[in-house]
């Protein structure tokens, strides 16, 4: 089922066929997993967004027009829910309460997390989609549709501004 | 640190990324050999890119997990609150706003029968407009708006497309109305210079021809004297040699 393309998988899941619709959020996960990351920047909390995305995507696959879209569909519901979660908790307050509940000396992945989760959403999102999409820059481009040079351009501020939080922190690597 | 640094530190960004021209390359080589920050900054860049791809390769090493528990969310999901075209047109026909809207309507079209079919005096007309005026503003209000904007966007838009295509003619018109005044005055001015040009050479043939004349009447003068002086002279002369003849003949008696 898996070489299966994305509408006959969609068409089988509107029509109940559990499976058809696992290989088809399987397929999608890790994009969507990726954006919301970019969105978040928290591991956790992407994990759960996705989930809650597939699963919402599985409940109304039945009101999806075009069946070839599912991708960009699900990553709408994706981001939509993210968008919520960042609305209605405040996210920044949030992200705070949970650092404080981590280890009093966290280690250097723990430290650059919590400096990515503090980059301004922009940066945030380029530097984890370039990092966890592959470092393709011609997909980043096209994904976040802006030209190579600008994502050249980004990459670089993401970069600096993610050194600088990191020193501001104290968090020398 | 100084401007230079500055610079650099782009340029260093800019290198991580492998999106560096030679020149540019070069010059950061040959700035990181003298100024020990800066090697140490471009360092410091490179060990966060490093921890940036262990941390995604752990993140992703935990993907095949996450993935498994999706897996088993959707296989536990409820589907009974699953929509489909048919649940989600009915959710959307049965929905409370829907029902406010459909029954606003009705209550205008209702309002709008009566006072078609009775015979309403003023008093009626005024109380019907007062009861009516304040449903239909909050129930068209959003509608006249939408689509008055939208309205006024497309009457922009066809008149800015009715002034450009008017500019366009107009502009061609004027261009070949230019164009052909040009082309009027170049041909008069060509015009009058010819002309010029032949006046001023029939003067010159003219003038040449009256000096031709005036040569050819003085050689033909010229001529004339010299012929009548030889005439004359020659007359002078039949007279000496006639008077000679008359001389030697009364000078000669045996000639008689």
């Amino acid at each position: 089922m898996s070489e299966l393309a994305d509408e006959n998988l969609v068409n089988a899941s509107r029509a109940g066929d559990r499976d058809a619709y696992a290989v088809l959020a399987e397929r999608h996960y890790e994009h969507v997993f990726v954006t919301c990351l970019g969105m978040l920047g928290n591991v956790h909390d992407a994990e759960d967004v996705t989930q809650d995305a597939m699963l919402r995507g599985l409940l109304r696959i039945g009101i999806l027009r075009d069946s070839c879209q599912f991708g960009s569909w699900i990553t709408r519901i994706a981001k939509n829910y993210c968008l919520s979660l960042m609305r209605r908790k405040k996210y920044g307050r949030h992200l705070a309460a949970r650092e404080m509940t981590l280890d009093r000396k966290p280690g250097p992945h723990e430290n650059l997390k919590r400096a990515i989760a503090k980059l301004p959403p922009v940066s945030r999102r380029i530097l984890v989609t370039y990092y966890f999409g592959g470092e393709s820059v011609k997909d980043v481009a096209q994904q976040m549709k802006l030209s190579r040079s600008a994502v050249y351009q980004r990459l670089r501020a993401a970069t600096q501004q993610l050194h600088k939080l990191l020193i501001e922190r104290g968090e020398v690597l | 640190m100084n401007d230079d640094c500055e610079t650099m530190k782009d340029k260093m960004a800019d290198h991580l990324f492998d999106c560096l021209s030679a020149p540019d390359r070069d010059a950061l080589n040959e700035h990181l050999g003298r100024c020990p920050k800066c090697a140490e900054y471009l360092q410091a860049l490179g060990d966060e890119r490093e921890l940036l791809r262990e941390l995604t390769q752990k993140v992703g090493a935990g993907m095949q997990a996450r993935k498994e528990r999706m897996a088993e969310a959707v296989e536990s999901c409820d589907l009974s609150e699953q929509t489909t075209l048919m649940s989600g047109f009915k959710a959307i026909v049965l929905s409370p706003i829907t029902r406010l809207a459909v029954a606003a309507g009705l209550l205008i079209a209702a309002g709008f029968i009566a006072g078609r079919l009775l015979p309403a005096g003023p008093g009626d007309i005024a109380q019907l407009r007062a009861a009516m005026e304040g449903s239909l503003k909050s129930s068209l209000k959003e509608g006249i708006y939408s689509s008055l904007i939208e309205q006024v966007n497309r009457d922009r838009e066809a008149a800015l497309e009715r002034h450009y295509l008017r500019l366009k003619d107009e502009l061609a018109r004027q261009f070949r109305h230019e164009m052909n005044e040009l082309a009027e005055m170049t041909l008069t001015a060509s015009k009058t210079a010819t002309e010029q040009r032949l006046a001023e050479l029939i003067r010159l043939i003219e003038t040449a021809r009256a000096v031709d004349h005036w040569q050819a009447a003085k050689a033909f003068e010229q001529v004339e004297s010299n012929r009548f002086r030889d005439r004359n002279r020659f007359g002078e002369s039949l007279v000496s040699l006639a008077s000679l003849k008359n001389e030697m003949t009364s000078d000669d008696p045996g000639q008689n």
